[in-house]
């Protein structure tokens, strides 16, 4: 049977695998780790770059995804903010928040 | 119902001889006329788990799907038809365009940050520059990057 998909490589990192989100580059991939945050890692060889940390509360699976052209990275939290950071300087922009107020207004 | 900008579904049917088989009936409006268009979607059981990652590449004929240990590639197969077509009883029953399952792709082996935990894909992408062109990038809650 002609198998035109075979298995490349596993790179085990150091911590789980949460939901991901490839830069639109293709060069780097953005995990969420459940733990502290969410981790930058090069590819290929899941070189780890940095990590960006925020509170995490539950055990649960968040989303990650970079927006801008991969000049930004916006995180879902499980305190009810969306997080957002620069890629370029590192620096964390104000929250976005989801408080009764701003639900309201729908 | 309206659906789109500018297209109005009109009705749907579940064909008889083909339960999963949905037909929709779609009206697109003009400045000068009126398009009628089917759209038709067959249902068939993919996976054992909830489709949790999808992911078409960018050529839109490569789709891979996982659900929960289980990651599947498929390929786009159509017709070629134009999407403005008479609804005919052979359209209706015998769809031109299909999904053809290519390959399932085994989860990582024993490897694992935590034994005995359950294997779980977290997201899927296709790669599209470069010497890993082509390739499928899997992450695997407790596996790493495959």
């Amino acid at each position: 049977m002609y198998v035109p998909y075979h298995f490349v490589g596993l790179e085990l990192i150091g911590r789980p695998s949460g939901h991901a989100d490839l830069s639109p580059d293709e060069t780097q991939i953005a995990i969420f780790n459940q733990h502290d945050g969410v981790d930058i890692y090069k590819i290929p060889g899941a070189i780890w770059l940095k990590s960006y940390h925020f509170k995490i509360r539950d055990n649960i699976i968040l989303p990650v995804y970079w927006i801008d052209e991969g000049l930004r990275l916006m995180v879902g939290s499980d305190s009810g903010t969306v997080c957002l950071w620069n890629v370029k300087n590192d620096a964390q922009l104000p929250s976005l928040l989801h408080g009764e107020i701003h639900a309201m207004a729908h | 119902m309206k659906f789109g900008a500018d297209w109005v579904m009109v009705d749907s049917f579940v064909s008889s001889s083909a339960r999963l088989s949905n037909l929709l009936r779609a009206f697109k409006y003009t400045d000068q006329f009126i398009i009628q268009t089917k759209i038709q979607t067959l249902c068939f059981r993919a996976h054992s788990y909830p489709i949790e990652h999808l992911a078409f590449d960018r050529s839109g004929l490569k789709l891979a799907t996982g659900a929960q240990q289980e990651l599947k590639v498929w390929r786009y197969l159509s017709a070629g038809l134009p999407s403005e077509f008479i609804v005919t009883f052979e359209n209706l029953f015998y769809p031109q365009d299909r999904l053809r399952h290519v390959n399932d792709l085994s989860p990582p082996g024993a490897a694992s940050l935590i034994a005995q935990e359950s294997t779980l894909v977290t997201s899927l992408h296709w790669l599209h520059s470069g010497d890993d062109a082509g390739c499928l990038l899997a992450t695997y809650l407790y596996q790493g990057i495959m």
